[in-house]
């Protein structure tokens, strides 16, 4: 486990080393500071209070060794953590079968067949997310661009490595422009999705999620997130 | 507490001032969160019809928490009866003077917490303190447009209740129900007395999509303007906003659409645009 000698962040001693310590620990879980330099400037600073955001209602953007932060940050367990850094970055732009790798295996297996059953009706599907981590949720979040914290997007092992249970599919010609309904693109995956007892985002009156496909029911959210360690 | 307030009360009289009207507040219980009050008004075994959760700032106070008031009154004499017969349900009721903010959900009668917020799961994920709170926003021509945030509980609801409803309040008291869902209103554009704002409706990858939706003065909807954003007024009969599309890579794009309202006779049907 790492060792943390004092405060970094906000008002903190900021000690160099503590701070390539901690930069490097937030960039290890997708919380990435600008850089590994030592120096607690803003970018650092708005780190801290995305990975805060996580588990806190009121992030303060400080560290400090002890607390409830630093043991979040630094893993309680003292158990060898697996390196995230290769799951790190807009999982949007990853290539397809690394978005299929960060989804669980069951969710993938159905993924799969749903595509294949696409293409057999002449589309053109890929997946546009698989996993997402909360840190990129949390920036969708506080943009305004996304209405929740967590979503089954961000299910991950306890260990911090992929585990999603959505993933968001799309006509590799269309994205969500309207040439996607008009050529029956969203219908046919609510019913190939379906078939594969999948959950489909184009079914919720309130709110409608057209790409979007999950494993389980979104009662079961709670659950998801608390096996996720978070 | 509370005669100490009576007293001073009595003193300083009820003239209101130039920016607002005077009010005396039976309180019944108190909370810094929203979450708090809402539980702790529906533990109360006192049922008022007439109760509101009030944010004390609505009174001017700089440190807002929220009251739960389930008496109102104009005059102290009034309060004071008021306070013995929700003592008898609540020892710990006190009265506040209230010199009520212009354009505040008090000033509407209106309350700031809505009860179905206490049934809100312990086990909800994504709901945050903001999203408990109703919100007022007044208008050039007096009215205001109300968000009452509410809780509704229904199945495979991605939003977990979450419920946000926009209603036009008139000072007379009129109130007419403009949107009973509408998820993140935006800023309300207002031409004589019409109305326009959006709801976002759709996730679209890492983008929102919305409806702008426009009202005439009464309240009656004129047009539903699909996937767009931002509306802006143009004259008396055009309405401008921003025509969004996310397209493969996820990029979102805007694009000026400007939307012909039809005469006031016409009815919304006319008008409906899809996507």
């Amino acid at each position: 486990m790492s060792v943390l000698q004092s405060s970094v962040g906000e008002k903190g001693k900021n000690l160099k080393s503590d701070v390539e310590t901690v930069q490097r620990l937030l960039k290890s879980k997708g919380f990435d500071p600008n850089g590994v330099d030592g120096v607690c400037g803003k970018d650092t600073i708005a780190a801290i209070l995305r990975f805060q955001a996580t588990f806190m209602s009121k992030p303060d953007g400080l560290i400090e060794p002890g607390r409830k932060s630093w043991l979040k940050l630094a893993g309680t367990g003292g158990a060898a953590r697996p390196d995230l850094s290769q799951w790190s970055g807009d999982s949007a732009r990853w290539p397809q079968e690394k978005k299929l790798q960060s989804m669980h295996p069951e969710l993938r297996r159905k993924v799969e067949e749903v595509l294949q059953a696409l293409k057999g009706r002449g589309f053109q599907p890929t997946v546009f997310y698989g996993w997402r981590s909360v840190a990129v949720q949390m920036q969708l979040y506080f943009k305004g661009n996304s209405k929740v914290k967590f979503s089954f997007h961000n299910a991950q092992h306890p260990d911090g490595t992929p585990n999603a249970h959505a993933a968001d599919i799309i006509d590799s010609r269309f994205g969500w422009a309207p040439e996607a309904e008009e050529a029956g693109f969203w219908k046919a995956l609510g019913e190939e999705a379906k078939k594969q007892g999948l959950v489909w985002g184009g079914d919720w009156v309130t709110f409608r999620d057209w790409a979007h496909v999950q494993l389980v029911p979104n009662g079961e959210l709670a659950r998801v997130k608390r096996e996720s360690g978070l | 507490m509370s005669k100490a307030v009576i007293a001073a009360a009595l003193i300083l009289g009820t003239s209101l001032p130039a920016w607002g009207e005077r009010l005396w507040l039976v309180v019944g219980a108190s909370d810094p969160t929203a979450k708090g009050i809402a539980r702790k008004a529906k533990a109360s075994p006192l049922t008022s019809p007439s109760a509101l959760v009030v944010r004390t700032g609505d009174c001017g106070d700089k440190r807002s928490i929220f009251a739960w008031v389930p008496e109102i009154a104009a005059s102290p004499e009034t309060a004071r009866a008021a306070l013995s017969r929700v003592r008898a349900a609540a020892k710990d009721a006190y009265l506040k003077r209230c010199d009520t903010q212009p354009g505040t959900l008090l000033a509407l009668r209106m309350s700031a917490v809505d009860s179905s917020i206490s049934d809100v799961p312990e086990s909800a994920v994504n709901w945050a303190e903001k999203d408990r709170i109703s919100t007022a926003r007044p208008l050039p021509d007096g009215r205001s447009i109300v968000i009452v945030r509410s809780y509704s509980p229904a199945d495979d609801d991605p939003l977990e209740g979450k419920r946000e409803r926009v209603i036009l309040a008139s000072p007379a008291g009129k109130r007419t129900v403009l949107e009973e869902n509408c998820i993140s209103p935006g800023p309300v554009a207002a031409h004589q007395g019409r109305l326009a704002f959006h709801c976002a409706r759709e996730q679209a990858g890492d983008h929102l999509f919305h409806d702008v939706v426009v009202f005439d003065r009464s309240g009656e909807k004129r047009a539903e303007i699909r996937r767009c954003r931002d509306p802006k007024w143009r004259g008396r009969q055009l309405i401008e906003c921003s025509e969004e599309s996310v397209g493969p890579d996820g990029v979102l794009t805007l694009r000026t659409k400007r939307t012909p309202l039809p005469r006031e006779e016409k009815t919304l049907d006319n008008v409906k645009s899809g996507a």
